[in-house]
């Protein structure tokens, strides 16, 4: 579904990912686990186009369509509906002073789709939203930043992308509200085959969620396998590194 | 083993805009000498509250403190200073940017402290003495936290109280900072409340925990309790959600 081939690039001189190789079938869940500055969130601004990051050698395929163009993916025709994002950041994805029924409405409408209201109250409870009536009535301003992430995961949701890239996403919610997510996103794959990309620096969630781990390190792909391998017999001296670092519950 | 802080009924009321944020509702709690007590629960449910009630930097509604004994609610934070000290989660905000980190770290401690019990507390901390030249815009984040924690111990305090102290670092930096906390408790005594919402950092550190949900202690207990057998729906809730976020 997705194929990534010798991927670099950066920002203006400064290179935050060299030679990515990796891919993706359809309905897989891959994890990419790494700290601040490990690449992660370059990774998926190349896949998604970001407009600031510069792809200097590579190519990025999408259901087998190449999705470069010169410095970088034009993601345009697969996006929302074929790639669904979630951002870390939510308040970058929505316009802070217009209601959410405005957003999702213009949302469901450039997707050729129609808002059904019953969808978006189920898309609200899965993420622990109640109320969803009074909530589309909001705007973005007026949330937590806590809600406006749930709010953005229920956006993503309701697309049913094949692909859904969350860039962690669950890392500013608390811990019950992160299971109600987590739970979700394997609900979605299970029922409707969506394929999740997942940056985390919690090798706990990626365990939890992954068929394969990805670990990156100083804008390289260090490591990658299926989970359990990785987190049993982790082969980069980094992986082991955050293997004994990561908190464990213990008594 | 010997009472060294305890709390009792404390109550704290906030208001917001014309809503009352309840944000400690008959909170006691105990403190044991040597004891690393830690608190946990999510955004908003009164943690950072309590230990802030604690420190004397807020005052509470109603309510009693003491320490060894003797009341000192209503003690301002210069006075609670002597035997207690908080670490903040932003380190770097917690130091003077233009000062040298020598002179801020031996601004809060006693006159009679050594250059040699400076250096040996440093080290402790695998610190290099030479960053006390440096100013905190000038360390990393995980060097200028572990200068506040040596800056907290060096006062003379015996309890420490820290808020989120490893949520800004990353996790190898995190568990450094853990177990230097783990190796100077076998060298020096003191007692620490340690609030996180990472409740698996919590487990690994603390010996006793106590859970707090809407300003309330929800359940408290020793570690091993808590895990093993949690009482309160909330309790088993938030522990079965941690396990399935860490390894």
């Amino acid at each position: 579904m997705l194929e990534i081939k010798h991927l670099s690039a950066g920002y203006e001189g400064e290179q935050t990912l060299h030679d990515i190789n990796l891919t993706m079938q359809p309905g897989e869940i891959l994890c990419i686990v790494g700290e601040s500055g490990s690449g992660k969130s370059s990774l998926i601004r190349a896949i998604t186009g970001y407009k600031g990051l510069q792809v200097t050698e590579g190519s990025i395929c999408f259901g087998g369509q190449e999705l470069m163009r010169g410095k970088r993916a034009c993601a345009n025709g697969v996006m929302g509906r074929e790639i669904g994002l979630i951002p870390q950041n939510p308040e970058g994805s929505f316009n802070p002073i217009r209601t959410f029924e405005k957003q999702f409405r213009e949302m469901f409408a450039s997707h050729g789709m129609s808002m059904e209201e019953a969808q978006i109250e189920g898309a609200f409870e899965t993420v622990g939203l109640q109320d969803y009536k009074r909530i589309l009535k909001s705007r973005p301003y007026e949330m937590s930043g806590g809600m406006n992430q749930r709010i953005a995961i229920a956006a993503a949701m309701l697309l049913s992308p094949k692909l859904l890239i969350c860039d962690e996403a669950t890392s500013a919610l608390d811990v019950t509200t992160a299971q109600l997510v987590m739970d979700e996103l394997l609900q979605m794959r299970r029922d409707l085959g969506t394929g999740i990309l997942m940056v985390t620096h919690n090798l706990g969630i990626a365990k939890h969620m992954a068929d394969r781990i990805a670990i990156m390190y100083q804008g390289e792909l260090v490591e990658i396998g299926p989970c359990q391998d990785v987190i049993d017999h982790p082969q980069h001296a980094y992986t082991k590194q955050l293997l004994e670092s990561a908190p464990r519950m213990s008594a | 083993m010997k009472e060294i802080l305890e709390g009792i009924h404390l109550n704290k009321i906030f208001r917001d805009g014309d809503s009352l944020v309840v944000a400690a509702n008959d909170v006691s709690f105990t403190l044991h000498e040597g004891e690393f007590l830690g608190i946990v629960g999510e955004s908003g449910c009164g943690k950072s509250t309590l230990l802030r009630l604690v420190s004397g930097l807020i005052k509470p509604d109603s309510g009693e403190l003491t320490h060894d004994g003797e009341a000192y609610t209503g003690m301002s934070p210069a006075k609670t200073g002597r035997f207690l000290q908080m670490i903040f989660q932003d380190a770097y905000a917690s130091f003077d940017p233009h000062m040298r980190m020598h002179r801020s770290i031996l601004e809060a401690a006693p006159k009679n402290v050594s250059e040699e019990e400076l250096v040996q507390l440093l080290d402790d901390l695998h610190l290099e003495a030479k960053l006390l030249e440096k100013r905190p815009g000038e360390l990393s984040g995980g060097q200028c936290q572990r200068m506040s924690i040596a800056r907290a111990i060096l006062s003379g305090a015996d309890i420490l109280l820290c808020d989120e102290i490893t949520s800004a670092l990353d996790v190898v930096t995190e568990a450094q900072i853990v177990s230097l906390l783990q190796g100077i408790r076998q060298k020096r005594e003191f007692s620490m409340m340690f609030v996180s919402h990472n409740i698996a950092l919590v487990s690994q550190l603390c010996d006793r925990m106590i859970v707090m949900h809407d300003g309330q202690i929800v359940e408290a207990g020793t570690t091993k309790e808590l895990l093993e057998n949690p009482k309160q729906e909330y309790t088993k809730k938030l522990i079965a959600s941690s396990r399935m976020q860490s390894l």
